[in-house]
This record gives structure tokens, sequence and C-alpha cells, in this order.
């Protein structure tokens, strides 16, 4: 039985990669000259707080963010405060989204809590724009050792089912023609993107 | 110079692509993630190779994709979906219906193998599957070639205890 198990073992070893999967993978290696592509500098967390001027804004940033957040008595405008400070403190696309989508998730929940009053609306509305904006910088190919195509495609899924379901749920209030309308503008350019996947990335 | 070092690392992704990418592929069983994961690996390879002159390349690009990986799963968390099969018409070749019946049975030998401890898990894919010697294995995870010995044992009747 053991020698069994090792046969089955040895085989899963041995089977042939396809070879458009290597081909694949060496265009992320080596350019078409065959050079080998130089790493992002940013690549390793060590690196990035010293070499970039931007990361460093943003600590500054991010640092008065969150000492308004402690100045600030409306908590609408804290949590918005503070996610323009992680915002301000991160740089990769994908974090930046994935801090988006959770705060416009938060930003949903309370507006659901007991009626939308128009203040809730607005920042809703902000919340929105800001995931799109958010998303509209990640490529979707995704970005050797940042995130993969895969990842980039939950992303986008992830912000259209939150748009879905703020729609729906928006169905029983009537003062929020805005509001609508930018969830539908943000819902088709969504679906345009997750649409893109199964011609550009075989996903 | 540069040119002398360019040939190496195409050498080196000649010689082991293929068995990094399965390696990897077989650890987060997501084509995308496995394909980033091993162009890491060479790239950081390439880094290392302008500084210092590198003896063993294989030892040396297991070493740092089996860093990468375990960084994966500690920043993005463990979500291995254990859907092998699904992926195998993207990924290998050979998906007629006999090799595919096969590779099932494979793909079936491999969830159990994701069930074990991670140390036993990790020993069965590099030994086994990957078909590392145990002094390669014993650069990689830095262990006595004896204890990767008894261990390797010790998860391979583990294994056969699972599928029994």
């Amino acid at each position: 039985m053991n020698k069994n198990v090792e046969q089955k073992l040895s085989v899963l070893g041995g089977r042939k990669v396809r070879p458009e999967v290597l081909a694949d993978m060496r265009k992320r290696i080596f350019d078409t000259d065959g050079r080998p592509l130089t790493p992002s500098p940013f690549t390793t967390p060590q690196t990035a707080p010293v070499r970039s001027p931007f990361y460093v804004g943003g600590i500054t940033v991010g640092m008065l963010a969150i000492v308004l957040v402690f100045l600030s008595s409306n908590s609408l405008q804290s949590d918005y405060m503070l996610t323009k400070g992680e915002l301000a403190l991160n740089r990769r696309a994908d974090i930046r989204s994935e801090i988006a989508l959770t705060y416009l998730d938060s930003v949903t929940k309370r507006a659901q809590q007991d009626g939308m009053t128009a203040d809730e609306a607005r920042y809703l509305q902000n919340a929105i724009a800001l995931s799109a904006d958010e998303l509209d910088r990640l490529k979707l190919m995704g970005e050797p050792g940042r995130y993969t195509m895969q990842e980039c495609k939950d992303l986008y899924t992830r912000f259209d089912s939150q748009l879905d379901s703020i729609k729906v749920k928006l169905a029983t209030e009537t003062e929020t023609p805005a509001l609508v309308s930018t969830i539908d503008r943000n819902l088709a350019h969504v679906k345009e993107r997750i649409a893109l996947y199964p011609e550009k990335a075989g996903l | 110079m540069t040119e002398h070092l360019e040939m190496r690392l195409s050498k080196a992704y000649e010689d082991h692509a293929e068995e990094l990418f399965r390696f990897a592929f077989y650890k987060v069983d997501t084509k995308d993630l496995a394909e980033d994961l091993v162009a890491e690996a060479f790239l950081q390879l390439w880094q290392k190779m302008q500084h210092e002159d590198i003896g063993n390349h294989r030892a040396l690009l297991y070493t740092i994709l089996r860093g990468r990986i375990i960084d994966h799963y500690r920043s993005r968390g463990r979500r291995i979906n254990l859907t092998l099969e699904d992926a195998e018409d993207v990924v290998f070749e050979d998906s007629t219906e006999e090799r595919l019946d096969e590779a099932l049975d494979h793909a079936r030998v491999l969830k159990h193998v994701h069930m074990l401890k991670d140390e036993y898990a990790e020993i069965i894919l590099l030994h086994y599957v990957q078909d590392l010697s145990f002094s390669e294995l014993s650069i990689i995870l830095n262990e006595t070639e004896n204890n990767l010995r008894v261990r390797a044992h010790r998860a391979l009747t583990k294994l056969k205890k699972k599928l029994s």
C-alpha cells in the first residue's frame, strides 16, 4: 500500500504543466528581450517607507487624520476620517480597495439601521464614489507580488454585490434619487469590468 | 558579466520553473497565485545572483518560494479550496478521459496530504512528489537529514492510514 501511495505521489510530481502556463509565468520574470525584469522597490515592506516620499507623506496625513478622529464628535465623520487615514498609510491598490469596501460596508450598515437620514445618504454616496475610485486603480491582470487576477476579480465582485444589496434596500427609500443614480452608474461600470474577465483572464 | 548572469537565470527558469510551479500550485491551489509566487521567487533569485555566487539554484528557489507561500498564508489566511480537479484543464497537459480519471485519483491523494499536519504535508510534497533529496531538503528546511528521513517515513505512514 505504501508503495502504491508513493507511486501516486511520484506521478503527481511528474505531471506536465501546460506550456502556455510556463510562457505566461515567464512574461512575469523576463521582458520581451529576455532580460530579467527589475523587481519593484516596494515589493519588500521594509524598503517601502524609506524610499517612497509618498509613503512618508502618507504617514503624516494618516497621523493627522487619526488625531482629527479624536477631535470629531460625529461618528460618520470619524469613520470617514479614519478611512482616509488608513488610505493615506497604504499605497497598494488592492489593500486600498479592501479598506474602501470595508468602509462602504460599515456606512451601509449604519444607514440601514433605522431609516436613512440625508446625512447618511450623502456619506453613503461618498463611500460608493471612494470605493469606485480605489477599484479603478486595480489592474485587471493583477500586479506581481501584490495581488492576482483572481483577487482583483474578487474585489470587483464584492463591490458589485455590495451595490446590488444597497440598491435592493433603497427600494423602500424615496428621497435618494442622486444615490440611486450613483449606484446605477457604478453598477454598470463594475459589471463591465467583471465581464472582461472571461475573455481576458480565462476566469 | 550581466549577460552571463541573465543566461544563468534563464537556464534556472528552464530547469526549475515547471517543478516550482507544480509545487506552488499543489500548495495554494490557484493557478494565478502559483504563477505570481514562482515569478517572485525567480525575481528574488535574480536580486541575490547580482550580489552573491549561488551554488544551488534549485534549493534556493525552493527556500524562497516556501517563504513566499508562508508569507501569503500569514497575510491572506489559508484558503485552500482543494478543488484541484477543476484546474486540471488549464494547468496540466494530458487531460484525456483516461488521464483525467487518474488525475482525479491523484487529486484525492493530494487532498489527504493537505489534511496532514503542515510539517508532514510539506515533506510529502517536497520529497515524494517533487523528488527532492534529503540533502537538498536539509538545506531548504535547515534540518538534519536524519530528522527529515524519520519525518518523511512518519508522514507517509499517516497518509497511508488516511487513505485506507
